[in-house]
């Protein structure tokens, strides 16, 4: 992977996933330079991002947020595949299923991926969470900032 | 404590050439001892955002474009507030 120039997407993006790392796995995981946003007017906590190019060219948004932790992921809305793009982007970066706490319905998680998160799902730590964002999904148009 | 008024939202710069101002938030209230400002709106958030993370961006009904392609804001209601000390 190598971090992109911003030119170089001239689509917009779309979240397909969410996960939550520490900051030291965000970097060893991606080994690219980040930029750092920490306008409270375009972003929702202070953050890091770049716009990522995978070995396989296909192009990823992602952003990480310092306070929370998470790591949203986006694509291009048009023209991708976004299943793929996770299969590749799965392929490169070694974040366990178990992080994982959002993806698009509409796009599935790889296989490998798929079968892990089973497997964790068993656990009562991930049930809790799951529980948790869920209550925060019902809030509505009501949002904080 | 309330007050009527508008948040703003920019874009993000250096990221990618496409990002549309957006105003983007946490759902939920604001919890004790956070910096920030809890506040509900009648707009509706962009569909496909990720779950707890609304964000309300150009071109989508009731958001208003200040500055095109830079900067924009929605009607809120704010109901609580916490500064820095």
């Amino acid at each position: 992977m190598r971090r992109a120039k911003p030119e170089e997407l001239q689509i917009r993006a779309v979240p397909i996933m969410t996960a939550q790392i520490s900051e030291s796995e965000l970097h060893k995981w991606m080994p690219v330079p980040f930029e750092r946003v920490d306008d409270p007017w375009a972003v929702r906590e202070p953050s890091q991002a770049a716009l990522i190019q995978l070995g396989s060219g296909a192009y990823v948004v992602v952003w990480y947020g310092e306070t929370s932790q998470q790591l949203l992921l986006e694509v291009p809305e048009t023209g991708v595949d976004g299943t793929q793009v996770l299969v590749e982007f799965f392929g490169e970066v070694p974040l366990p299923p178990s992080r994982i706490l959002w993806h698009r319905p509409d796009i599935a998680l790889p296989k490998k991926i798929r079968s892990g998160k089973r497997e964790d799902q068993s656990s009562e730590t991930v049930s809790r969470t799951k529980s948790k964002r869920s209550a925060l999904e019902v809030r509505g148009p009501r949002g904080r900032k | 404590m309330s007050g009527s008024g508008a948040i703003w939202g920019r874009r993000a710069r250096n990221v990618y050439a496409s990002l549309w101002p957006a105003v983007k938030a946490w759902a939920g209230s604001l919890p004790d001892g956070v910096i920030g400002y809890e506040f509900f709106t009648d707009v509706e958030p962009d569909p496909g955002a990720a779950p707890g993370s609304p964000q309300w961006s150009e071109g989508r009904p009731g958001v208003t474009v200040l500055e095109r392609n830079e900067l924009v804001s929605i009607s809120v209601i704010v109901t609580k507030r916490h500064d820095a000390s």
